[in-house]
């Protein structure tokens, strides 16, 4: 298994956990707020007990007043602590001498009949609703009496009147609350105690309503809970260790207290231990699961997050690239398309996720959620949908980052490419149009909103001839400033043209006006200018290489003669050794200057460029095999050994072959004067890919303590006696003759090891 | 004895040239200037001219013009301007060598030599139509007895020598690297780098050329290979 799919399978499994955390994250939130404990922080859990629960309290409050509307209710149904069927409830009269009593028997009675009933399992709340009432049943009757409103409360005369099902209803109603108070705390098993008493001035007459007779009021206080309120003057608050302090007890106690006395307690004690399975305990279980379900929704939210932004930044490091630490970057065919339109399509890719996908989705999760929090849950799995769009979009956009297309491939980008690259005239032509079409729609709405109540005036002949003129000013305007453009562009080109070596193009001043015109002629006078200088320049060039040849001809003719008559001298046989010996030194140095004069014309024209190149392709290492065939002899002579490592290729060049040829010439010639007898001259050419190196390198004779760039300046050579042959210019010439035909020349010199380069660019 | 015509506004240079011409038996004539060389041409049998380009007077260049107007005798130019525009000039306008100053007296003289041979020797190879001959300007081969001639001088080269410069020969005007040569004369398939043809060349060229630097026949074209100029 190769490093690339190693990696590639590593980044596969790192995004997919990153997926299974993401969705462990989303799960955590659902178990968090799927429930009643939306909105609250962290600090609920750790602060919070039941008891403090916002629920808990309403829950007691609740039930304080259920207190007190029991002892109403005892009024109107009980007799002696019972409930008392035969109770007379309603009296009402259908005209005189129609007087009918109904007890709470008949009504409830009438209640079935109606289809109304009580239901056990929702605490004897009422359901049922009458059907197909009766024109009977509908009769307004009028009520002399009604159990659950004295005649005090009745506010006008039209209440006096109501129909037998409405009244039934509401006796039935509060039979019906009475029942389930009843149930709740008096007659079920419960954890909730309370013993309300009222005493009159008389110690004999007093009213006590309790489900827990037999407890003392300390021994109510001390259940958990409790809260004690004296009608008294000896406590003036609530005494309580709830939250809240009940403020609606004392006046609550107030309006049930049947005596004209402030003798009267109550207290409420709550078995915090909730041994009884009541409502209290079924709240209390209720309470611990959902904590301990958002605690855990902490936990997973926490791994959640941890696991994302671990395989996140994982991710951020690791996309797009082939393998690990690799710098090179790969794209998905997605990361090709356009930077806009992909971000469009995700956007739209995101909207039918949340729109179609989403909803499916959240079904799923309503399997187990309640109903209530069914908008939650579809909020939540959106949110997901949303997340895992963006992070694709995300992981996208940062792959094209790091393949730097994120601008450059976007229709935006070409957009303002095309624009840039265009003609000055070509955008003030765009924004031109761009700023008419504005203008004509804005002019135009504001002449129709103002005269919108006179339509015929927009036909009326003064706004058509105030829009024409308008219309044509711009026109004017534009196209003054589409003159002026195309002067720009003018200007544009001449300057482009001269910048890039064109130094004789002139501008056309006739064609220009006012501003530009002196622009123009300005950039006329600099072409002058620099033609001049570049004329000069040339010139100056030519005539110092004219000079050198000529100074070279006329010292040759002199030389000549010189060469010849020594040679005539020689060939005369003097005996004598001085002589001779005279006679050499005389050879040895006319031919010298033999040399050197003619190697002054090649430096001069080399170094000053003056010279036709004929370019044309050169195998390189067939002309280094040629060099070394007509050098190999002459090292031979002074016991050289040359060297060859040639590549078995042909190497193409583009230069003058006969140039080259002086350029390799001279370096072979140099490590021919100047290398160490009895060594080895190494020439070498190596393919380097996009250019080609020919190398030589030999072991000099002499101590080079000297820089190579000093080496290739004119006159200087290795040994400072300049005993050998040699005009010292070969170096300097090679240099430049290199340099002319576009290759690198460059001299190393470590210790006594000199290593000539020419580098060259190969032709494809 | 062959008659040669001097011209230099240098006397020192006729009087140099002089003493080597007259040393290998030839007589010598001398002109300063143009207009002389002229004139002496007019009264005198003359079998080649030497001319100097820059003269008083009337110049190298011109000589050579009005000497072409009337006679086919060959000259040589003999200059300090060493340019190749120069040469082509010279070469041009009906020059038959180009030889620049400071010269080397032998080289002078062999080419002197060889210009006269192959002047009055023309008759002769024109008649000569044999297709086992094969011929090139002065270079002559005869593949019947493998003998090779440079304006009628026989030429010892080896065997290996002889067949590549019949190859160029037999090809005049085509270039042919070293692998091309390798493979025709040897017959093997030229394994990398090798200096042999180049060496052999080397010598072919300092057998038939009068000056091997600057090659009248076997011509390098550095980079590409060789060839034998067509003539």
């Amino acid at each position: 298994m190769n490093q690339n799919t190693k990696t590639s399978l590593l980044k596969r499994l790192v995004g997919f956990s990153h997926f299974i955390f993401a969705c462990i994250a989303f799960t955590g939130i659902g178990f968090m707020y799927l429930n009643s404990n939306y909105g609250r922080g962290i600090s609920w859990v750790k602060e919070e007990v039941f008891e403090q629960s916002p629920d808990f309290n309403k829950k007691v409050q609740g039930d304080i007043t259920s207190i007190f509307d029991y002892i109403q209710y005892q009024e109107i149904f009980e007799t002696n602590g019972e409930v008392d069927y035969n109770k007379v409830v309603l009296e009402t009269s259908s005209g005189p001498d129609a007087n009918v009593s109904y007890t709470l028997n008949d009504i409830i009675l009438y209640a079935k009949s109606l289809g109304y009933y009580l239901d056990e399992a929702d605490h004897y709340a009422l359901k049922g609703s009458p059907e197909n009432l009766t024109e009977e049943d509908k009769e307004q009757l009028y009520v002399l009496y009604r159990c659950y409103q004295s005649e005090e409360e009745l506010t006008g005369p039209d209440q006096s009147f109501a129909s037998l099902p409405d009244l039934t209803y509401e006796i039935l109603r509060r039979f019906s609350s009475y029942y389930s108070i009843y149930s709740r705390l008096m007659s079920d098993f419960t954890n909730f105690y309370f013993r309300v008493a009222f005493y009159s001035n008389n110690d004999a007459i007093y009213e006590i309503h309790t489900n827990a007779s037999e407890m003392s009021i300390e021994s109510m206080m001390e259940l958990g809970k409790y809260v004690y309120y004296a009608g008294d003057s000896t406590d003036l608050v609530v005494r309580t260790n709830f939250d809240s302090t009940f403020p609606s007890i004392p006046a609550m106690m107030a309006k049930n207290n049947p005596y004209n006395s402030n003798q009267n307690y109550i207290v409420i004690g709550l078995d915090t231990s909730y041994k009884a399975n009541d409502d209290y305990a079924q709240a209390f279980q209720d309470y611990s699961s959902s904590r301990r379900s958002f605690i855990n929704g902490i936990y997973l939210l926490a791994v959640g997050l941890t696991g994302c932004f671990l395989t996140l930044c994982f991710l951020l490091f690791a996309s797009g690239h082939q393998s690990l630490g690799d710098k090179t970057v790969s794209l998905y065919p997605f990361d090709k398309i356009r930077t806009d339109f992909m971000l469009l399509l995700m956007a739209f890719v995101t909207w039918i996720c949340i729109r179609f996908a989403a909803p499916f989705a959240a079904k799923l999760t309503h399997l187990v959620v309640s109903e209530n929090y069914w908008v939650r849950a579809n909020r939540i799995m959106a949110f997901s949908f949303l997340y895992f769009c963006g992070l694709l979009t995300f992981f996208s956009l940062l792959r094209r980052y790091k393949a730097e297309t994120l601008w450059k491939n976007s229709f935006l980008y070409e957009l303002t490419e095309a624009l840039s690259e265009s003609t000055f005239k070509f955008r003030l032509t765009v924004s031109f149009v761009v700023y008419v079409s504005g203008n004509v729609f804005l002019i135009t709405l504001a002449a129709f909103l103002i005269l919108q109540n006179e339509e015929q005036v927009l036909r009326s002949a003064p706004f058509i001839a105030t829009m024409a003129a308008w219309i044509v000013g711009n026109l004017l305007v534009f196209y003054y400033l589409y003159c002026n453009s195309e002067q720009t562009d003018r200007l544009h080109e001449a300057i482009d043209r001269i910048a890039s070596g064109e130094t004789s193009y002139k501008v056309d001043t006739t064609k220009f006006s006012s501003l530009e015109a002196g622009l123009a002629e300005g950039l006329n006078r600099i072409s002058d200018g620099l033609e001049t200088a570049l004329a000069e320049q040339v010139k100056g060039e030519r005539l110092k290489a004219d000079l050198i040849t000529n100074v070279s001809h006329d010292i040759k003719t002199p030389l000549t003669s010189i060469i010849n008559y020594v040679d005539l001298i020689k060939r005369e046989h003097i005996e004598d050794p001085k002589i001779q010996k005279y006679l050499e030194v005389l050879d040895q140095k006319s031919q010298r200057l033999k040399t050197l004069t003619e190697d002054l014309v090649e430096a001069s024209k080399a170094s000053s460029g003056n010279m036709n190149l004929e370019i044309t392709d050169i195998d390189i290492v067939e002309l280094v095999q040629q060099t070394n065939g007509e050098f190999e002899e002459k090292y031979a002579l002074r016991r050289l050994e040359l060297v060859n490592t040639l590549p078995n290729e042909v190497i193409i060049i583009e230069a003058d072959g006969r140039r080259l040829w002086r350029v390799l010439e001279n370096l072979y010639n140099n490590a021919f004067k100047y290398a160490l007898e009895n060594t080895r001259v190494y020439v070498g050419v190596e393919d380097r890919g996009s250019e080609v190196v020919f190398s030589i390198k030999n072991v000099s004779a002499s101590a080079l303590n000297i820089s190579p760039d000093e080496l290739t300046e004119r006159f200087v050579r290795g040994d400072v006696s300049r005993t050998t042959e040699g005009s010292g210019l070969g170096l300097s010439i090679a240099k430049d003759l290199t340099r002319l035909q576009g290759g690198t020349f460059t001299l190393t010199i470590d210790g006594d090891l000199f290593k000539a380069e020419v580098m060259f660019p190969i032709k494809n | 004895m062959q008659t040669i015509l001097v011209c230099d506004d240098d006397k020192q240079i006729v009087e140099a040239i002089n003493i080597y011409l007259t040393g290998e038996g030839f007589e010598v004539i001398k002109a300063f200037d143009g207009y002389e060389a002229l004139e002496l041409l007019e009264t005198h049998e003359v079998n080649l001219m030497i001319v100097d380009v820059m003269m008083p007077g009337l110049d190298g260049i011109r000589t050579t013009l009005k000497v072409r107007e009337t006679s086919s005798i060959p000259i040589i130019i003999l200059s300090a301007k060493s340019e190749d525009t120069d040469k082509i000039l010279g070469l041009n306008i009906g020059a038959d060598d180009y030889i620049t100053k400071p010269f080397n007296p032998l080289e002078l003289v062999a080419r002197v030599k060889s210009q006269l041979r192959r002047y009055t020797q023309l008759g002769n190879l024109n008649q000569q139509s044999n297709s086992q001959v094969y011929k090139c300007g002065g270079l002559l081969i005869n593949d019947e007895n493998k003998e090779v001639t440079v304006d009628g001088e026989p030429i010892k080269l080896t065997p290996i020598e002889y067949n590549i410069l019949l190859l160029l020969v037999k090809n005049a005007g085509k270039v042919f690297s070293i692998d091309q040569i390798y493979e025709k004369i040897w017959n093997e398939d030229a394994i990398g780098a090798d200096n042999t043809v180049a060496v052999h060349i080397r010598h072919i060229r300092e057998k038939i050329e009068i000056n091997p630097k600057d090659p009248r026949y076997l011509k390098v074209v550095w980079g590409v290979g060789y060839k034998i100029e067509k003539q």
